[in-house]
């Protein structure tokens, strides 16, 4: 009973935290320098199907500050209010931290302070021809807010981090989409023209498919390696549009 | 009593400190989950791991040719060469692929006088003939072969084979002849009509010409300029088109064949519809080609849209790469009319996102 009473009272590692914290950040970075090595060895890309994109890191950074601040209620009655993210680049991963608190429906005057960290990830294309990242969260660490006297108790925080900690797959999925400001053609279009002369040439369409195959962070940019493949032009008939 | 009480203590202690205890133990946070020892050692491993990788992957990239004449901006899109090379050849092919001409109806007349030495009156015209074919229906195919394409700067110099595949031609021919002179007692005039068909000769030409790119609102434009490009269809009559041409006026025996034959009709049909007729292609044949990959001037926040003030850049054609670049910054959020509305929910449980109060926009 006694150590229980002294595991549910005592703060965890600080220590023991970042420990789990890099080695999950390490795994990350050497899954993404795997695909890149892997792909291509010694040449970074296919260049006849590939195409890079870079973003600096401040207009990253601004992108992603622009989606916050964002409420996301988990359960337990608990709602995170995200506020703020920084982002920093770590060999090949855009490392994302994000701060906010967190506070029970019951009690909303009292708060705790919530810090994520992750990483962008998860680079696709979607239909709407944009080059969207997720951010996915490695690590929850929640404290005591500074300056603010309606706070939880540390006993309550603990068992907080942990109901929090164990919400990440919906405090992820919750967490907005960053967007890259690149358009991506699904198609390639050319144009009919005529009757003129002896021609009248009917319209022709390439399907493309583009998709995102590999990140890799230097510079202080962040290149995203994105895979296109052009079809066959054909001609388009009446119907289609 | 005193027992009774210390129960009663010890019942409202430790309640709740059993409580929390398994609490505690059931909650605890994922770092304390692990073997501190363990995760210690994963770590010297990977980082190892990474830091070979790493320079592996830093190497290649640092010493990639792709990378080479990389500009400033906040947006780079890298084009290798080979990449724009395999785009313009799909679109070059796609130019010319399965296109099919059609002339206009076309005329073409030829008229003259015959003569001949007719013994001892000498040489005198014998009569006069008016050719008038008409090309009702000449119909080709187009079908490129690979390009050629050479980089140099922002102009891409190509020259695409394009050959002439099988094609059709009908001509509608009358041949006049007026007999002159002694001949005009024996023969008269004479006229004949006939439907002549042929084959469009398959030929392969050279279109010459270069693609300028150029930057356009963030993309990258190929301006195609081919100027004062032509093909010359050849109609090869068939012979059985012109056996039947040659039997109407070999019909004529006597003075009157002899003076038909001189006019050598069906010779001068021949040397008229066989020099051929040009076809101009039109600068609007080459469609200009916008690379698929451009710089975005707005971006998706969840319901809002977020403008972007995109500042483009000059583009940056080198040996291996063609980039585009801009600036870009943060400009006004655009809402959107169900902005109010809950957002994307999480798709597990009861977890709801909702959208805070928006700060004023960044400028």
């Amino acid at each position: 009973m006694l150590s229980m009473l002294v595991a549910a009272c005592d703060r965890p590692d600080p220590a023991a935290r970042e420990r789990v914290v890099e080695r999950d950040q390490l795994r990350r970075e050497i899954a993404g320098l795997r695909t890149l090595e892997d792909v291509a060895p010694g040449k970074l890309m296919d260049r006849e199907h590939e195409v890079l994109v870079s973003v600096s890191d401040t207009l990253l950074r601004s992108l992603i500050a622009a989606a916050f601040p964002v409420t996301i209620d988990i359960p337990n009655k608990l709602s995170v209010t995200l506020t703020s993210a920084v982002v920093v680049f770590r060999s090949n991963v855009a490392r994302v931290d994000i701060t906010g608190h967190v506070r029970r429906s019951t009690y909303p005057h009292v708060t705790a302070a919530v810090t994520l960290r992750g990483a962008l990830d998860g680079f696709k294309v979607d239909s709407n021809k944009a080059l969207r990242a997720r951010i996915n969260i490695d690590d929850v660490a929640l404290d005591t807010p500074r300056g603010t006297p309606a706070t939880f108790d540390p006993l309550v925080i603990n068992v907080l981090q942990s109901i929090v900690e164990r919400s990440l797959p919906e405090l992820t999925s919750g967490l907005p989409a960053v967007t890259i400001p690149v358009r991506l053609d699904q198609s390639m279009n050319l144009p009919g023209f005529g009757p003129e002369g002896a021609f009248t040439i009917q319209p022709s369409i390439a399907p493309m498919t583009v998709r995102a195959s590999r990140v890799i962070a230097f510079q202080n940019r962040l290149w995203i390696i994105l895979h296109i493949e052009l079809g066959a032009f054909a001609t388009v008939t009446g119907s289609t549009p | 009593m005193k027992r009774r009480l210390a129960t009663v203590l010890l019942v409202v202690l430790a309640v709740p400190s059993v409580t929390l205890g398994v609490l505690a133990v059931r909650f605890r946070p994922k770092a304390e989950r692990e073997d501190p020892a363990t995760v210690e050692r994963e770590i010297v491993q990977l980082a190892k791991q990474r830091d070979s990788l790493r320079a592996v992957v830093y190497e290649a990239a640092l010493t990639s040719d792709v990378l080479d004449g990389q500009p400033e901006g906040d947006v780079l899109i890298a084009l290798p060469t080979p990449f724009v090379d395999a785009v313009v050849r799909s679109v070059v092919t796609g130019w010319f692929h399965d296109v099919d001409i059609r002339l206009p109806t076309i005329r073409l007349k030829k008229s003259g006088d015959v003569k001949a030495r007719l013994g001892l009156l000498g040489r005198r015209t014998v009569g006069s003939y008016d050719l008038d074919v008409r090309l009702d229906d000449v119909r080709g195919r187009l079908q490129p072969d690979a390009p050629e394409l050479s980089f140099g700067g922002d102009v891409i110099t190509m020259s695409v084979p394009v050959r002439v595949a099988g094609g059709t031609g009908v001509a509608h021919i009358k041949a006049d002849w007026k007999s002159r002179g002694i001949a005009r007692m024996a023969c008269g005039g004479m006229s004949a009509e006939r439907d002549v068909t042929g084959q469009v000769r398959a030929r392969t030409y050279i279109a010459r010409g270069r693609i300028l790119l150029s930057a356009e609102n963030g993309a990258v434009l190929a301006d195609p300029d081919f100027p004062g490009l032509a093909l010359r269809l050849f109609i090869d009559p068939s012979a059985r088109s012109v056996a039947a041409l040659d039997s109407v006026l070999d019909a004529r025996t006597g003075l009157c064949g002899f003076a038909v034959d001189k006019s050598r009709a069906g010779e001068r049909i021949k040397e008229l519809v066989g020099r051929g007729f040009n076809v101009k292609i039109p600068q609007k044949f080459f469609r200009p080609i916008r690379l698929p990959i451009a710089v975005e001037t707005a971006v998706p926040l969840e319901n809002r849209q977020l403008a972007l003030q995109v500042t483009p850049r000059a583009l940056s054609v080198h040996p291996s790469t063609v980039w585009i670049s801009a600036n870009v910054s943060l400009g006004a959020r655009i809402e959107t009319p169900d902005d109010d509305s809950v957002k994307k929910p999480a798709p597990t449980r009861d977890t709801v996102v909702k959208k805070s109060p928006v700060p004023p926009a960044k400028r």
